[in-house]
């Protein structure tokens, strides 16, 4: 039965297709079939006797190895179990092969004897196949634990109902520890709702977002704020198989937190462009002088409006003085934004925003901060643009005055004509306060009211025919304009109540207001018939008017007063010099004559009857002939001297010198035999009228001559000298000379220090010469003793004269 | 020597007798009309009034003018012989006292040829009075047209 049931063995293992060995207990091969003779190329003869792993063709396997597969082998056997092992051959052919024992331990009745059966494998393919995954494993894993990103390998947990409700961690980086702070051995195999208990609550639902890529396959990313590690991440998430997730992340925490920065300082910043841009734009608003308040305020509304954060929700609505300016279809809630308009003191008026959506329960308003600081800085700068528009206003206002006050100086100034000044004023008046017809006049020196300017057009139409200008006072009455003058005050009136004479046209409304001069009524404005009622405006304006007038009116009436004066005597003054004329005409004339007859007929008698009249008779006729010659001197040098006062001066350069040499060549001619030595000094020039310097040049030389004629010799010098830095001509002679007690008398008219015995000459000449001088700016004085000569000088003070060169 | 030789114009009777007395001492003119004033020269010249029937185609060669003379001065009657055809050509010499300017221009103005101021010394003035003759001599050399 043994040997049967050996038989019955050997071929069940010769029967079995993979390869089977029964060894003894030490691992001698008692038996193998022909398929392990195939796997290793070892006959049964030669295998049967040896130890298993002595049928490699050499040992592949380390000592230690070999060491360690023997003492399991002989642990399995002692113990009973399986064993179970991989040993590495070399074939007979030299191939390496990776052989799997699987054996049971066959024990005999006897438990003498023990076998082992095994089951060999050849499992070199599945060896390095598994060899390769292992090498492609630990790459992908260096590269999963080493890469910049963090990752993490989760199995799926379902509920009863098939819904995600958690996920374990199988594998996590290096990456996924720094980025998410959890430790890889505190949570390999754990369960995400224990390491993070807060992922349940937390957003987005990691755990169904996750589950779901997990059950369906699909890859999906996401970026979100996880609370519980206050961090942003940026995941991508897919499914190598169902129910297991791989998470690919970033922490983008730090990126996030700058966009974040970034985005709110964009808004902030283009929430501050939006308000300086309003800012600018309300400053243009008021900059345009152009623009009336009205029109600057109304678009101001809208301007504000375009500055706020939420333009189309907000209305504007602005009020100043009495004056409301709304945004278009503004609506009034209690959400509402105010400032005053105004800088610091009494504000001119208010500014309100109003938010057009309903108002939260929370009172924290739709205005931000800066807006509110915004419109508060709008009230104040529209403020200080008010307080600007008011000051240019006025200072407009003033120059409108000053350019009034101008026109009517410059008319004042320039218009002669009486009438034309007059006209242009009342027209400048009429102008400015819009009327269609005026009166201006003035009070004059008798007290009447002459009214030099009327409206001229209208004034004709008028059917007055006593179309009288000049009111003396009794004649005045009691309308109006006699009233504002009487009263010194304005009267205006805008109903048609004035008194007007027959014909004359209507007068519906006007004011009559005096002009006023040191408290004296000068004169008298009227403006009638503006198309709308006078108002005090009107008044003041009119005020200004008369105030700016008065004194120029004033001086105007008194100029022209003395004016009238000074004509007056100019007028007296030309008779008297035409009087003065044909005196000296007559003179000229009419006195020569009888002197001529005089002269004449002594000289007949002379000639004609000197037989029978004696030779004193002769004597007395040769006197008669002597004095009337000398009155005719007389007559000749009164005329000259009238003559050199009348005479224009006719200046030019005046060669001295040569007029000197001529009136002494004269001099010499007239008396050959005098001995006079004279000394005329080389070019003196000087500026003055020729005919008169000639006469100056003449009287002082021949004064000079004549007054050296009693001596032997003489010696006349002319020459220029200087007195006190100052030039002066000078005519000296060694002559009679005069006492010094007379110089003073020396150049009055007919006024004689020598008897006309001792020196011929009427006593003019050196008036003349006085005249001459003075009315060429200069002076002329003499110094002299008797018997030791004389010195005439004289100055001229015009230099140099337009027209010379 | 004919009619008209020469018209003295002199309002003053000593001037007259003075004048002619002048003239004749020299030589100058035989025949003199006086007149007296610038009305009675015209009426002479035109052969009017007291001269009515006057040749007056017989004009003097030369006319002494006195300026201030009663009626009719002497540069009111020059104005009105110088306007006139037949007479603007005549000479005329103003014989005068007046030594103003401007009458010795409105004169020359009027067209006057000559102008002679009457020296009050009787001796200057009969020079004065043969220079003129002189000229006068010599305006008869020339033809009145002449100039």
């Amino acid at each position: 039965m043994e040997d049967m049931e050996k038989i019955t063995a050997k071929t069940l293992i010769e029967a079995m297709l993979d390869p089977v060995m029964v060894l003894n207990q030490k691992g001698i091969i008692l038996e193998m079939n022909s398929a392990v003779q195939r796997l290793f190329g070892y006959g049964k003869k030669k295998a049967t006797g040896k130890h298993f792993l002595e049928l490699s063709y050499e040992p592949a396997a380390l000592p230690k190895e070999l060491k360690r597969i023997k003492s399991d082998f002989n642990s399995a056997v002692k113990e009973g179990t399986g064993i179970a092992f991989e040993y590495e051959y070399i074939t007979k052919k030299g191939k390496s092969v990776i052989v799997s024992f699987n054996g049971s331990i066959l024990k005999e009745a006897t438990e003498q004897t023990i076998n082992v059966v095994t089951i060999l494998r050849d499992v070199t393919e599945r060896k390095k196949a598994d060899e390769i995954r292992r090498e492609r494993e630990e790459k992908y894993k260096m590269l999963l634990t080493t890469m910049p990103t963090g990752w993490a390998y989760h199995k799926i947990i379902l509920d009863k109902y098939n819904k995600p409700a958690d996920y374990v961690f199988l594998e996590v980086n290096d990456a996924f520890e720094e980025f998410t702070g959890l430790k890889r051995e505190d949570i390999i195999g754990k369960r995400v709702t224990k390491v993070i208990p807060d992922i349940e609550d937390a957003e987005p639902d990691l755990i169904s977002f996750y589950g779901n890529v997990a059950l369906t396959g699909k890859s999906d990313k996401l970026e979100f704020y996880f609370k519980p590690l206050d961090k942003w991440y940026s995941v991508s998430v897919s499914s190598p198989e169902k129910g297991y997730f791989f998470v690919n992340f970033q922490d983008i925490t730090e990126r996030r937190r700058v966009e974040e920065v970034l985005k709110e300082s964009h808004h902030f910043l283009r929430e501050r462009v939006k308000e300086m841009t309003c800012l600018l734009g309300v400053s243009e608003l008021f900059r345009d002088s152009s623009k009336t308040l009205d029109n600057a305020f109304f678009e101001m509304t809208d301007v504000i409006r375009q500055g706020l954060q939420y333009p189309n929700e907000t209305c504007v609505r602005i009020c100043v003085g009495d004056q409301q300016y709304e945004s278009d279809g503004c609506i009034v809630t209690d959400w509402q934004l105010s400032a005053d308009i105004g800088l610091d003191g009494t504000p001119m008026g208010v500014i309100d925003v109003f938010y057009s959506e309903e108002k939260p329960e929370v009172d924290v308003g739709p205005f931000l901060k800066e807006e509110r600081e915004l419109i508060k800085a709008l009230g104040r700068q529209v403020g200080a643009a008010l307080e600007r528009r008011r000051a240019e206003e006025a200072l407009k206002k003033s120059e409108q005055e000053l350019a009034l006050r101008n026109r009517i100086a410059q008319v004042f100034l320039t218009v002669a004509e009486d009438e034309v000044m007059y006209d242009d004023i009342l027209t400048i008046v009429l102008e400015t306060l819009d009327s269609e017809f005026g009166v201006l006049g003035y009070i004059d020196k008798d007290g009447a009211f002459v009214v030099p300017s009327m409206t001229r057009h209208i004034w004709d139409q008028c059917k007055v025919t006593d179309k009288m200008l000049l009111f003396p006072r009794d004649t005045w009455g009691d309308s109006t304009w006699p009233r504002a003058i009487r009263e010194k005050r304005s009267i205006c009136q805008n109903e048609s109540s004035m008194l007007t004479p027959q014909g004359h046209i209507p007068i519906s409304r006007h004011i009559s207001l005096p002009i006023i001069h040191h408290g004296d009524v000068i004169g008298l404005f009227q403006v009638a018939n503006k198309r709308m009622d006078y108002d005090e405006k009107d008044v003041q304006k009119l005020e200004n008017v008369a105030q700016h007038v008065a004194p120029i009116l004033s001086a105007r009436l008194q100029r022209d007063w003395k004016e009238e004066e000074r004509e007056r005597t100019v007028k007296k003054l030309e008779v008297a010099i035409q009087e003065l004329e044909s005196f000296s005409y007559s003179v000229s004339h009419d006195l020569r004559a009888p002197l001529r007859g005089i002269d004449g007929f002594s000289k007949v008698l002379l000639e004609d009857y000197s037989d029978i009249i004696d030779e004193t008779g002769q004597d007395y006729l040769r006197r008669v002939r002597v004095a009337a010659i000398r009155m005719n001197q007389l007559i000749d040098d009164i005329l000259s001297l009238s003559r050199v006062s009348r005479a224009e001066l006719c200046i030019e350069k005046v060669d001295l010198t040569t007029l000197a040499n001529a009136i002494v060549a004269e001099l010499r001619e007239r008396e050959l035999d005098r001995e006079v030595e004279i000394k005329i000094s080389e070019g003196l020039i000087a500026y003055g009228d020729k005919r008169l310097l000639r006469q100056v040049m003449e009287n002082l030389l021949a004064n000079a001559w004549k007054f050296t004629s009693k001596h032997s010799s003489a010696r006349i010098e002319f020459g220029l000298t200087t007195r006190d830095e100052e030039s002066v001509y000078f005519v000296s002679d060694d002559g009679a000379g005069f006492d010094m007690k007379y110089a003073d008398k020396l150049f009055g008219v007919f006024q004689r220090v020598h008897s006309a015995d001792e020196f011929e000459g009427t006593g003019v000449g050196l008036a003349i010469v006085k005249r001459i001088v003075n009315r060429h700016g200069g002076r002329v004085w003499a110094e002299g003793g008797v018997e030791k000569g004389a010195t005439f000088y004289f100055t001229l003070s015009i230099e140099r004269s337009e027209g010379d060169s | 020597m004919k009619d008209g030789d020469l018209l003295l114009i002199e309002d003053n009777p000593d001037d007259v007798i003075l004048t002619k007395r002048a003239l004749k001492q020299h030589n100058i003119a035989n025949e003199i009309v006086v007149a007296h004033d610038g009305v009675e020269a015209l009426e002479y010249l035109r052969g009017e009034g007291a001269y009515a029937g006057r040749d007056t185609n017989i004009l003097p060669n030369v006319i002494l003018l006195d300026l201030k003379m009663p009626r009719m001065g002497g540069l009111e009657f020059l104005k009105i012989i110088r306007s006139d055809e037949r007479t603007k050509l005549l000479p005329v010499v103003i014989l005068t006292s007046s030594r103003e300017e401007r009458d010795v221009v409105e004169s020359y103005n009027l067209g006057a040829n000559s102008y002679v101021q009457k020296p009050v010394d009787f001796d200057q003035f009969t020079a004065a009075v043969k220079e003129l003759g002189l000229y006068w001599l010599l305006l008869n050399v020339v033809p009145s047209g002449g100039k």
